[in-house]
């Protein structure tokens, strides 16, 4: 699996019913993937790789629900599409309520199946976008000094630099100097962005 | 009137009376040599008693004397045809005593013929009148012969003979004859002996009259001889009540009787039996006309029981069914036996029959509403396979439509894409073809139809079945497995009733496991040998277990412990099983869960 190409991978018990959902997919301009078992595509799993799952629910082994708690378990979170050969409530809810983006009956209508992947690529690639930004900003706080982390966790709280210098010990030239370098390190022209990013980062907002 | 003549001959009468009485009954049956003796001795005693009369009326003493000497044959005769005669009547006795008495006798009558004028006397000189009953009858003056003592003493010998077999018999606990014929013959030969020597030796002067003492001896034997007779007429008159008894018993029973003696070609059968098989009065019979009466399915059937029968111990046991000219056929159920000779080629057959149309109506009545009932019973368990159902069938829809969908989309993008919707039609085929054959199973199993009975590979009904119910069972989170033994023989049974039986035991299972932790709901089909008893299939759970009291009462109808169950089930499978001469019974596994086992006997003849 290269990453960058997004993947939609089948998992179903039946060859025939795999071949014939990949193909239906492969006509619909996406690059599926066809997996016999749970098991089989665990160990072929890579987390980089962008996609989603086709999931059959009634399988021997491991069934469909247990995969999707296995790959929870393991901090994955690529969205899942439920297939099932009967319209059971209750399961569907709980799979639902453990994140699943759809639970569709088979035989299954192409344009429910399409949707509901085009809809779940959509979700991972926000996902995963997300996850990047989320990164960078975390590159970015790593690149600061403990004393400029101290300042940014001051301004953030809206703290004057007069005020701020008070509490640290030091003029307010050198909050000033300070307070530039954080802005520039972490890429922001006003406190208000500057707010923004720690609070997706997590940071507290006062030590 | 001369007493003595009328005395002699009517002593000489009767005993040739008596001896042609049992010269017939001999020539009537060779082998009665009783009678042959007794016939040849009687004429023996007419003949001496021709004899003595001469004597008593001889003129002169040369005459006594040739007379005297000719008497010695009857009297030889008299004393040898006695004791065979005794003999073979008693079955007793020693045979040296016999021959030696016989033998004594015999050169008793050769030194007779040696001497003049005879054993008895060395001379005769002269007669002399004796009265007797009113006549006068000649006595002889005469000279002794010392040689006579041999004569005597065979008659001695003869006597111990007699005696001894006498006690042998009295021993053997046939006290009657012993006493009788024994005590008779004793008696008389004491007497005879006794007179002839005191005769013979001149103490006392008498004629002859022997005659009178052996006609004592040849009475008692035709009495005892003529109770053998008037036994025969009883037994006669026995077998005839009996047979009429025979009759009777078969008129009430309702039973046909015939009868084929195959080396005279002939067939006889009772009014019953004519009337049984539409034969007129005097239509005659044989294998080929009787064969022909038969229901064609049934003559070879038959042909081979008699076959078996004449190879075999000669027991013959079938049952047919007859066409009658009017078309109605009937069941009959006949038995017999055949006879064979020293050869062990078969010389004749006896036998019954019997029609046993209702019996066997009655059987195809009940089997008909237990196939009835299994079929009701297999209905209901549709709903368990439901689920199992869906999901065999919705497999190959999803693969046709989401198949059928793709070809669309390829069409509309790439017209040019000939290779790969051609791809696409090849799998929706091959998926409609399994989706038929979902169908085809499921009506297999719920039709209507005839059972069959035929040779079935065991393993593969098992598999079979699992096909059928694996998603059910997986659907519960359970996990079914099979354990089949390799190279098992067939078993003769109508698939979709045995299929029937397997299905049950594994809903059953299935349920008993609901309630069970995960790891534990496993199911196991097992098949291979039960000991002695043909080929056995096990269905294991690991589930909640049966109670102890009620290992039994789970095969009652209306016996469950589901609320949506019937209790029909297991009642049904154990008639089945039962039709199939199998068992079918339930008990606790050591740890949890139960077993459900049933066997079945394998087809007579190994592999299909």
């Amino acid at each position: 699996m290269t990453a960058g190409t997004p993947r939609v991978f089948v998992v179903d018990d039946e060859e025939p019913v795999r071949r014939a959902l990949a193909r239906l997919l492969r006509s619909a301009g996406f690059e599926p993937a066809g997996f016999g078992s749970p098991t089989e595509f665990l160990a072929a799993f890579d987390p980089a790789t962008p996609g989603c799952l086709v999931l059959d629910v009634a399988m021997p082994g491991l069934n469909g629900l247990e995969l999707q708690q296995a790959l929870a378990a393991r901090g994955a979170d690529i969205p899942i599409i439920f297939l099932t050969g009967r319209a059971d409530i209750p399961m569907s809810v709980s799979a639902m309520k453990k994140g699943a983006v759809d639970f569709l009956t088979k035989p299954v209508n192409d344009e429910n199946l399409l949707a509901a992947v085009r809809h779940a690529l959509e979700q991972d690639h926000v996902g995963r976008q997300a996850r990047a930004e989320l990164a960078i900003i975390r590159q970015r706080w790593a690149t600061l000094t403990p004393r400029e982390r101290e300042v940014l966790a001051q301004v953030v709280n809206g703290r004057l630099n007069k005020q701020i210098a008070a509490d640290l010990g030091t003029v307010e030239k050198t909050i000033k100097v300070h307070r530039a370098r954080v802005m520039e390190k972490m890429a922001v022209r006003s406190v208000a962005a500057l707010v923004k990013l720690t609070e997706r980062i997590g940071l507290p907002p006062a030590s | 009137m001369s007493w003595v003549t009328v005395i002699w001959s009517m002593t000489a009468a009767t005993c040739l009376t008596l001896a042609g009485v049992h010269l017939l009954v001999w020539l009537r049956a060779r082998d009665s040599w009783m009678n042959l003796w007794f016939t040849v001795g009687a004429v023996a005693v007419a003949a001496h008693a021709g004899f003595e009369l001469a004597l008593m009326r001889a003129t002169s003493p040369e005459h006594y004397g040739t007379v005297l000497r000719w008497m010695h044959v009857p009297v030889w005769v008299i004393l040898v045809s006695f004791v065979w005669f005794v003999r073979l009547y008693f079955g007793a006795g020693r045979s040296w005593l016999i021959w030696t008495t016989c033998g004594l006798r015999t050169l008793a009558l050769g030194l007779n013929f040696w001497f003049t004028p005879n054993l008895n006397y060395r001379a005769i000189t002269g007669l002399r009148p004796f009265p007797l009953w009113g006549e006068s009858v000649s006595l002889p003056i005469a000279v002794t012969n010392h040689w006579t003592l041999v004569g005597q003493l065979s008659s001695l010998l003869f006597l111990v003979y007699v005696v001894d077999a006498s006690i042998i018999v009295w021993r053997r606990g046939e006290r009657r004859k012993a006493v009788v014929m024994g005590g008779t013959l004793a008696l008389s030969i004491l007497v005879a002996t006794g007179q002839s020597a005191l005769l013979v030796w001149g103490v006392v002067p008498l004629p002859y009259i022997l005659s009178l003492v052996f006609l004592a001896i040849v009475l008692v034997m035709g009495h005892e001889l003529s109770r053998d007779v008037l036994r025969a007429a009883q037994v006669s008159r026995e077998l005839r009540a009996s047979e009429q008894r025979m009759s009777l018993a078969a008129t009430a029973a309702d039973l046909g009787m015939w009868e084929w003696d195959i080396a005279g070609q002939t067939f006889w059968v009772s009014t019953k039996s004519r009337e049984r098989l539409g034969l007129g009065e005097s239509e005659p019979m044989d294998l080929n006309r009787f064969l022909q009466k038969l229901h064609p399915d049934d003559r070879e059937t038959v042909h081979r029981t008699l076959d078996q029968a004449m190879k075999g111990n000669g027991d013959y046991q079938s049952e047919y069914r007859i066409v009658l000219p009017g078309g109605e056929v009937r069941w009959i159920a006949a038995a017999g036996h055949m006879n064979f000779d020293a050869a062990h080629s078969p010389v004749h057959v006896r036998g019954v029959s019997m029609d046993i149309t209702r019996r066997k109506q009655a059987e195809l009545q009940v089997q008909q509403q237990r196939d009835e009932l299994a079929h009701i019973s297999r209905v209901a368990m549709l709903g368990e396979l439901s689920g199992s159902l869906a999901h065999e069938l919705n497999q190959p829809l999803t693969a046709i439509l989401s198949n059928a969908q793709a070809a669309q989309r390829f069409l509309a993008r790439d017209p040019s894409n000939v290779e790969q919707v051609q791809e696409i039609l090849t799998d929706i085929v091959a998926d409609n073809r399994r989706a038929g054959e979902v169908i085809q199973r499921l009506r297999r199993l719920f039709q209507k139809g005839e059972v069959e009975r035929q040779p079935l590979d065991l393993n593969e009904l098992v598999r079979e079945v699992v096909r059928l119910v694996q998603s059910e069972v997986m659907s519960k989170g359970m996990e079914l497995r099979t354990e089949l033994a390799p190279d098992l023989p067939p078993v003769v049974g109508d698939r979709v009733q045995l299929q029937q039986v397997l299905l049950n035991l594994v809903a059953n299972a299935s349920h008993a496991m609901m309630g069970a932790a995960p790891a534990d709901r496993q199911l196991v089909v097992r098949t291979g040998y039960s000991a002695g008893e043909g080929l056995r299939v096990s269905v294991t759970d690991r589930g909640c277990g049966i109670p102890a009291g009620d290992l039994t009462r789970i095969f009652e109808a209306f016996y469950t412990t589901r609320p949506e169950g019937m209790g029909f089930g297991l009642a049904v499978s154990r008639t089945i099983i039962a039709a199939h001469q199998g068992k079918i019974w339930a008990e606790n596994n050591a740890d949890r869960g139960a077993s459900f086992h049933f066997t079945l006997p394998a087809a007579p003849g190994g592999k299909t």
